[in-house]
């Protein structure tokens, strides 16, 4: 067990070493962190303009810094209009507004960045290994499974480092950029929302390890990861109609229970402030992941490399 | 390094393997001794790398056993740190330095922590690659790069070693200096080696698996194999004496066979039949002790399958 354990980790650090070494983990810090600045100066610039409008309104001078007026936007609703349907629905929003804004404007391009970074560099991480047959100088070494979550392991330390740096960029430039932020408040908000997005992500990493284990070609494994995350939205929304027509009817149930395995049908459950709620849904994102990562691995524990 | 208690470091019976319609291995059997250095042979196609391969776990046999050091078919963790193979085709990945490659893979081979920068240094000096041990592997030159994976299959002394085709873009000088390595582990390392180079593998190996179309068609001691135990093949110059007897369809070759209850050695019998030949006005050119392993070869297989 011990040594399984061992064999995991120095796996996910090879991993981890050849995703700096390759100047993967560069690109995928720079497109997270270049996402998650962008949300941050969005944020600005939005609230700049919310608040030149307000000032004109009452007729006060517009302030030089963005967020001296966010009290009032808060007061006549603005800030939970533009927040609740990234959040499920108004008393979502309404419940959340305790907290810095800018956390939870953050957390959620962070919710949307995340999953699609680590799907596109996650696809990769077997399949190329298997094509290019580097993946034969582990075997001889270490057990396939070992080799699977060590792969796993080794692309959500990427992501969640990734996470990490964002956090830090989006308190630095929130501070400098808008004013009216407790910065400590506003690191927590930023710190919990970051954590949620990476429990968010975690079954698209499962997916992602899973058509790289699944599949031997590099690209097609990122075909196929990439069509599933674009898709999975729609899909959702086709079901959702299925369940509308046909109710409770087999049809309904089946589209009900398949929507089930859809991660973003749980986005909305990582908004809620009831700890219930956060607890399912991360279970259910740990659940799913597994589940992905699980159905990879069926096939290439069994196949020739 | 520990072996099995039979001397049998390698047993293989009735291993069938089926790509599609092709039988790559049609009920092969063999076996190796501890501590011998063992060819193995036959044209492309014969299945050689299949055969390797399944030994090394990287392909699941379709029927038949393979009992690798007498702890059953190779398996990671039975066989942590016991087994090295040079895979034939695998590529290195291009990023990571000799030595950051060869330490991630002996610590999952089981090389205490405290040892393992020795055991590098150590392997990558026996195949002259001291100097370029922090070398990205993207800037060495395909024979330095071959040198790496034979580095890898040596890291941490194993009990077996399997090398498939290990000379293959080596340069002359090289390729002697790897044989020269791979002959100082005779009697306590067993290895299989697979390679097209016949004469290498004649004065390399003490041991010779033929294997044709998935079947092995002669297995023995090389100099049983060759005839060297037992012939002997002068040349002559012409003009040829009247009434020698030669080889049929090679004038001037002169064939010496001890049979079985001959009470002559055979440098007795050699010395003898070229008195004899020198006494009728033969013009010996060259002596030689048994017929060359690629004619032996060429006698038992049937060309690229």
């Amino acid at each position: 067990m011990i040594r399984s354990l061992l064999d995991t980790m120095w796996v996910a650090v090879y991993e981890l070493g050849e995703a700096v070494r390759t100047r993967l983990f560069q690109l995928v810090i720079l497109a997270y962190l270049g996402g998650i600045g962008f949300s941050v100066w969005l944020y600005a610039k939005i609230l700049a303009s919310a608040e030149a409008q307000l000032a004109e309104t009452l007729g006060v001078p517009a302030t030089t810094k963005p967020g001296a007026m966010l009290p009032q936007l808060l007061q006549n609703g603005d800030i939970q209009q533009w927040l609740s349907p990234f959040v499920g629905g108004d008393d979502a929003a309404h419940a959340l507004l305790s907290q810095p804004v800018l956390g939870l404007w953050v957390g959620i391009f962070s919710m949307g960045l995340l999953p699609m970074v680590l799907v596109f560099t996650a696809s990769g991480t077997v399949s190329a290994e298997v094509r290019s047959r580097s993946i034969r100088f582990l075997l001889v070494r270490t057990g396939r499974l070992e080799i699977a979550f060590g792969k796993l392991f080794g692309q959500l330390a990427l992501g969640v480092t990734a996470a990490a740096l964002g956090i830090v960029l989006a308190w630095g430039m929130g501070l400098f950029m808008v004013s009216g932020n407790p910065p400590l408040a506003l690191f927590l908000t930023l710190c919990v929302r970051t954590a949620w997005s990476v429990a968010f992500s975690l079954p698209f990493l499962g997916m992602a390890v899973g058509a790289s284990l699944l599949i031997g070609n590099p690209n097609g494994a990122r075909v196929l990861s990439a069509l599933t995350f674009f898709f999975m939205p729609m899909a959702a929304a086709i079901l959702h109609e299925l369940v509308r027509r046909h109710g409770a009817d087999g049809v309904g149930r089946l589209c009900d229970f398949v929507a089930l395995a859809i991660p973003t049908e749980y986005w909305a459950d990582f908004w809620s402030t009831d700890p219930g709620v956060l607890a399912a849904a991360l279970g259910r994102s740990a659940l799913l992941a597994t589940v992905f990562f699980a159905a990879g691995f069926a096939r290439f524990q069994r196949r020739d490399l | 390094m520990n072996g099995p208690a039979s001397g049998t470091a390698l047993s293989i019976v009735g291993l069938m393997k089926r790509f599609g319609r092709h039988q790559a291995l049609d009920a092969l059997a063999f076996s190796v001794p501890e501590g011998s250095i063992c060819g193995l042979i036959g044209p492309n196609g014969a299945g050689k790398t299949t055969t390797m391969s399944i030994i090394a776990g990287y392909l699941q046999a379709d029927g038949g056993t393979v009992d690798l050091l007498g702890m059953g078919p190779f398996d990671p963790v039975r066989h942590a740190g016991r087994v090295g193979i040079l895979p034939q085709d695998a590529e290195l990945p291009l990023a990571s330095t000799p030595r950051q490659l060869l330490t991630v893979w002996g610590r999952l081979q089981g090389i205490p922590g405290a040892r393992i920068g020795d055991a590098v240094d150590s392997v990558l000096a026996s195949v002259l690659l001291g100097d370029r041990a922090d070398a990205r592997i993207s800037t060495l030159s395909h024979g330095m790069r071959r040198r790496v994976t034979v580095a890898s299959a040596l890291v941490g002394d194993p009990a077996f070693v399997l090398l498939d085709e290990p000379t293959s873009g080596l340069d002359p000088a090289q390729a002697r200096h790897l044989r020269e390595s791979l002959a100082s582990l005779r009697g306590r390392t067993t290895v299989l080696v697979s390679s097209h180079n016949l004469a290498e593998l004649e004065s390399l190996c003490d041991r010779v698996v033929v294997i044709d179309h998935g079947r092995c068609v002669r297995e023995g001691e090389m100099a049983a194999v060759t005839g060297a135990d037992r012939e002997v093949t002068i040349t002559l110059a012409p003009p040829f004496p009247v009434g020698v007897a030669f080889v049929d369809g090679r004038p001037g070759t002169v064939l010496l066979r001890l049979v079985a209850d001959d009470p002559r050695s055979l440098p007795e019998a050699t010395s003898a039949r070229l008195a004899e030949l020198l006494a009728v006005g033969a013009r010996v050119v060259e002596v030689r002790q048994g017929s060359s392993l690629e004619a032996r070869v060429l006698a038992d297989t049937s060309g690229p399958g």
